[in-house]
């Protein structure tokens, strides 16, 4: 493992970004300070209290095979865990949680606290020091100096954040916290391209006023699944969670008071998510649905507060009561903290490298909500490839994943190509190598990477060597070991009788063909962990598709060493659209494989590209 | 950048009345200015004087200027019509070089044109064809994919894939919202199979389209003195002969290229048959002549019409792609009832064998997509694919995706979106200099 010495990294938010870039920076050895308002709010979860999903919980995994914190957390914290899409196939299982809030804080505290090279500071960040056109240092509200090789800027929404509820504005970050006015002038002076969003938040509810008899329940799974690789079992009790609807005269008193809340009033002017619509929005936008499922989700095991996921709102708060008090189980809920919804600036991520570097401040790295993202997992994920490369700055070495190789790939990939047109969130639509991409085997492919590079504690380091090898000792077997159609016939796999010798994993990848059948007559396979088992069957369930897949990486790479000089004149190509040349120019992609990422780009378009690139040494 | 400016006589090489020589890229107006003294007004033809760098006369003759991008390469492009002698073109092409400009190599031109976005792949590929086009209906069928029509067509694909797609990745991606049915494999199939189906037409036509690109093989074939030669030259006589460089004359068969009812074909009169042969030298004739029967697209039996019922050794070669013909007609009064009857002195049956080859033809080559050998492999591998939905759409909708994304990546490579190193080289390189 390498280390780099003597760099100082300074990380400014204690968010789930900044938390990763901290850690991660110190992993990697350098001398690292987390500068956050107030210390005992690190690790807070802002919005809905619950960490997964389906690509989300990919996320988590790989954030834990890069020696991340945050599935650690939530193991310690979780209280509902539940794998999601698990009648559907092994690459598309995400695993997801809610959290103790309360919990979810102190495990991410002591975490930090844990990490070496790590010291949290309390202020505000007022400036960055600029010198010789790159970011060396910050400058405290205090009036207080601190110089630093590279700054991790990861401040999410507080970039102008106003508050809207009704016809009431607050600026603001999170509720209660002070907006970062000075750093987002600093990085408006840089003449960054930048954007407005907007995300909004339900009520929530106090859970001693929720009629919870006259609710269907959600339970947990009875075996949960820990999200990071080092945890062996969740000690944390389980949950139910209620669920309840909208109804006709819900919908009825939205549809009176439209006009009374910020959504529809035209004050706010931010792009908000279309998958994670307000109620506002999915009574005008769908309004022959009847109902709408809201699922009540208890904030911790002794909080008497509960998230109604569903229900997020920027309405006045008398208009929130009476719609809330129009749901079955909710007649008599009290609102302990109305809904909200909140407006923020972002930087394009296309500014960004990578690295998450910014182009126009070397030295100045950011992550999270501030390039767009919505969600902690995606937060977080930035958050550690921000950290790792911040200590490597100035180094000229750099941490990056690629799509083939996890979703962290995935999201910056689209981050710094594509920009973003609302909120990011992560699914697994995004990626390409959706089916080798799984929340099970997210160690096999990153773990030795991470290790390489440095962001992988020694702990880790030794127990994924062990665990790993008796992975691909059980994989070869699986392979190497044969048989023939009658061997098959003697173990009650009937195949075709056409001579031909097939392998273990040939034969669980047969329809009807499960380990429970081949347990008993292969020691190896009874005797494999329960997360070999499951990678196994993953194996088996998607054997049809490896080659193909592999051919597909191949040529993703093959198109990614197609380099493109930075200075490439994209406006001398005469059959590119001049809209398209206009987005080239915004990206610059790196490669060819990025250039054909780039939004409208088409297989024309590309070729086109390609004959360019391969002419420019011949003509230069 | 600095790119290099190009020219080539673009119509045949040879002598020739006019002959056009085509200049393009950046140096085209500066050349044609020196040589001619002037560009004149942009697609308008203009009378000019080809003088050396050096003053002296070289020829008279007609100067098109095609200021970029509105040429057919994109760049700026002049033409010339000259006389069409080699000591003209000589001169010319020393005057060219003198001023930087450089000779252009095969498919330099479209090789632009294809950089500067004026064609795409599959169009390309098209022009190729269009350029090779002999008969009337390969014309029909190259000019459709020159401009664009299979490229249409796999954008409608692709598109409509992408959206089938959709529809299994939102049941993926929302597990617990409402309003994702479960039922999305049934949503998703009727795209699925449309294109499926749609494929498959293409794939089962190209067959007969690539027949009509390629010219359709007709065999004829019969014992020694049946009269075949005497039917291959009249079928001669009457048709379009294409001139060809390749007449392929052997002791045991001949053959010659010819328009026949607007398709291509390529008409073979082969060594008699014969139930048992003398000598070696024969049988191995006869080997030949049965092994070219046998890859025939129409096969033209010959059987005189004097001599009974065909024997069983002939008798087996007929079926669904054979006429049989019976043979010197004009020697006998009663006619066979079953088979053509034909003279080629009186012409009787001449017209009616024809009509019937050229409606056989109709059937065997049919116009349509013609894709390329690379083409036809990528949409097969598409196909294959989709074949695969089935499988998976029920148990596992992430790998019923897989097979869509995998079809509609094929179709992106049909369309253009080709690894670094393939194949843009071989399919430039498959034109003539001055294309």
């Amino acid at each position: 493992m390498k280390h780099v010495p003597d760099k100082r990294v300074l990380v400014v938010g204690g968010g789930h970004a900044g938390c990763e870039a901290a850690a991660a920076a110190a992993r990697m050895g350098a001398d690292t300070l987390l500068v956050t308002h107030r210390a005992d709010t690190i690790g807070e979860m802002s919005c809905n209290p619950a960490i997964g999903g389906v690509g989300k919980g990919h996320l988590v995994r790989e954030i834990d095979a890069l020696d991340g914190l945050m599935a650690r957390a939530i193991d310690q914290a979780g209280i509902q865990f539940r794998m999601l899409n698990a009648s559907k196939g092994p690459a598309v299982r995400g695993p997801r949680s809610q959290a103790d809030r309360k919990l979810y804080r102190q495990a991410m505290q002591s975490l930090i606290k844990a990490q070496e090279h790590l010291t949290v500071v309390e202020g505000g960040v007022e400036d960055i020091i600029v010198k010789e056109g790159r970011c060396c240092g910050v400058l405290l509200a205090s009036g207080e100096h601190i110089e630093a090789d590279a700054v991790v800027v990861t401040t999410g929404t507080f970039l102008r954040g106003m508050i809207h509820r009704g016809e009431e504005r607050t600026p603001a970050g999170r509720l209660g916290e002070s907006p970062s006015v000075g750093l987002g002038d600093r990085l408006e002076g840089l003449g960054l391209p930048m954007g407005r969003l907007k995300t909004g938040t339900p009520p929530r509810l106090a859970s001693s006023t929720i009629d919870w008899d006259r609710l269907e329940t959600q339970e947990a799974d009875s075996q949960p699944v820990p999200f990071s690789f080092l945890t062996a079992s969740i000690q944390v009790p389980q949950i139910a969670c209620g669920i309840t609807h909208t109804n006709a005269s819900t919908h009825q008193i939205i549809q009176e008071n439209l006009h009374r809340t910020a959504t529809y009033s035209g004050a706010l002017s931010g792009k908000g998510p279309r998958y994670c619509p307000s109620i506002e929005d999915k009574v005008v936008r769908f309004a022959d649905k009847p109902s709408h499922q809201i699922f009540l989700e208890p904030e911790g095991l002794d909080d008497d507060k509960v998230y109604p996921n569903g229900i997020s709102n920027a309405l006045p708060t008398d208009v929130q009561q009476s719609f809330v008090h129009s749901i079955v189980g909710l007649e008599q809920a009290v609102l302990v903290e109305p809904g909200y919804a909140i407006e923020y600036d972002y930087v394009d991520p296309r500014a960004l490298t990578r690295e998450l570097e910014l182009r126009a401040m070397p030295g100045l790295f950011l992550a999270g909500q501030i390039n767009g993202t919505t969600g902690y997992e995606e937060a977080a994920a930035q958050g550690l490839v921000a950290g790792a490369n911040a200590a490597l700055s100035g180094s000229g070495e750099g941490f990056s994943v690629d799509r083939s190789e996890g979703y962290i790939g995935v999201l910056i990939d689209d981050l710094v190509t594509l920009g973003v047109s609302e909120p990011y969130r992560m699914f697994t639509s995004r990626a390409e190598y959706r089916l080798s991409l799984r929340a099970d085997n997210a160690d096999d492919r990153l773990t030795q990477k991470g290790i390489d590079a440095g962001v992988v504690g020694e702990e880790r380091a030794a127990l994924f060597h062990v665990k790993h090898s008796n992975w691909q000792k059980l994989l070869s077997w699986s392979r190497e070991t044969k048989l023939t159609p009658p061997q098959a016939e003697t173990i009650g796999i009937r195949v075709k009788q056409d001579g031909r010798r097939r392998s273990v994993l040939d034969l669980l990848s047969l329809p009807d063909v499960g380990l429970q059948e081949l347990d008993k007559h292969f020691e190896s396979l009874a005797r494999a962990s329960t997360d070999e088992r499951a990678k196994l069957e993953a194996e088996a369930t998607y054997a049809g598709f490896i080659d193909r897949q592999t051919a597909d990486i191949q040529a993703y790479r093959q198109e990614s060493a197609m380099k493109i000089p930075a200075d490439f004149p994209f406006e001398a190509i005469n059959g590119l659209s001049s809209e398209l040349i206009e987005r080239l120019k915004k990206t610059r992609p790196t490669d060819l494989g990025q250039a054909a990422r780039v939004e409208g780009i088409t297989p024309a378009a590309l070729s086109l590209l390609l004959v360019h690139l391969k002419k420019l040494p011949r003509v230069a | 950048m600095t790119q290099p400016t190009l020219f080539a006589r673009a119509s045949g090489s040879g002598r020739a009345g006019v002959a056009v020589f085509r200049i393009s890229g950046p140096l085209a107006a500066h050349a044609v200015r020196t040589l001619t003294g002037g560009l004149g007004k942009p697609r308008y033809a203009r009378r000019v004087e080809v003088r050396d760098t050096d003053g002296s006369f070289v020829d008279d003759g007609l100067s098109l200027w095609f200021p970029a991008p509105h040429s057919f390469t994109g760049d700026d492009v002049v033409e010339l019509q000259l006389h069409g002698s080699p000591a003209v073109t000589q001169r010319l092409a020393s005057a060219l070089e003198e001023l930087g400009l450089e000779p252009a190599g095969p498919g330099a031109f479209t090789m632009q044109a294809f950089a500067n976005g004026k064609l795409d792949l599959t169009q390309a590929e098209g022009l190729a064809e269009l350029l090779e086009a002999e008969t009337k209906r390969q014309h029909e069928q190259a000019i459709g994919n020159y401009r664009g029509a299979l490229r249409d067509r796999a954008d409608n694909w692709r598109r409509d894939l992408i959206a089938a797609m959709a529809v299994l990745d939102a049941a993926v991606d929302f597990p617990d919202e409402e309003g994702v049915p479960e039922d999305v494999a049934q949503r998703a199939r009727p795209a699925v199979d449309a294109v499926q189906a749609s494929l498959t037409t293409t794939l089962e036509q190209a067959a007969g389209a690539r027949r009509l690109a390629e010219g359709l093989k007709v065999v004829i074939i019969g014992p020694p003195n049946a009269g075949k030669s005497s039917l291959f030259n009249a079928l001669l006589r009457s048709e379009r002969a294409i001139v060809s460089d390749e007449a392929g004359t052997t002791r045991d068969f001949i053959s010659a290229r010819l328009e026949w009812d607007g398709y291509l074909v390529e008409l073979t009169d082969t060594a008699g048959l014969r139930e048992d042969a003398t000598s070696p030298v024969e049988q191995a004739g006869i080997d030949r002549a049965e092994g070219l029967a046998a890859e025939a697209d129409l096969l033209v039996i010959c059987w005189p019409s004097g001599e009974g019922e065909l024997p069983d050794w002939l008798e087996r070669w007929r079926g669904p792609q054979s006429i049989v013909v019976r043979t010197k007609a004009d020697q006998i009064a009663q006619l066979s009832a079953q088979d053509l009857s034909l003279s080629v002195i009186t012409d009787v049956g001449l017209d009616e064998l024809r009509a019937l080859a050229a409606s056989r033809f109709a059937e065997l080559a049919a116009p349509g997509m013609a894709p390329t050998q690379r083409q036809a492999a990528l949409l097969s591998e598409a196909l294959s694919s989709l074949c695969e939905f089935d499988r998976f759409a029920l148990v596992a909708p992430e790998a019923a995706a897989e097979c869509l994304r995998a079809a509609s990546r094929s179709l992106e490579v049909l369309t253009g979106r080709i690894a670094p190193d393939d194949i843009l080289d071989d399919i430039f390189s498959s034109f003539c200099i001055g294309k």
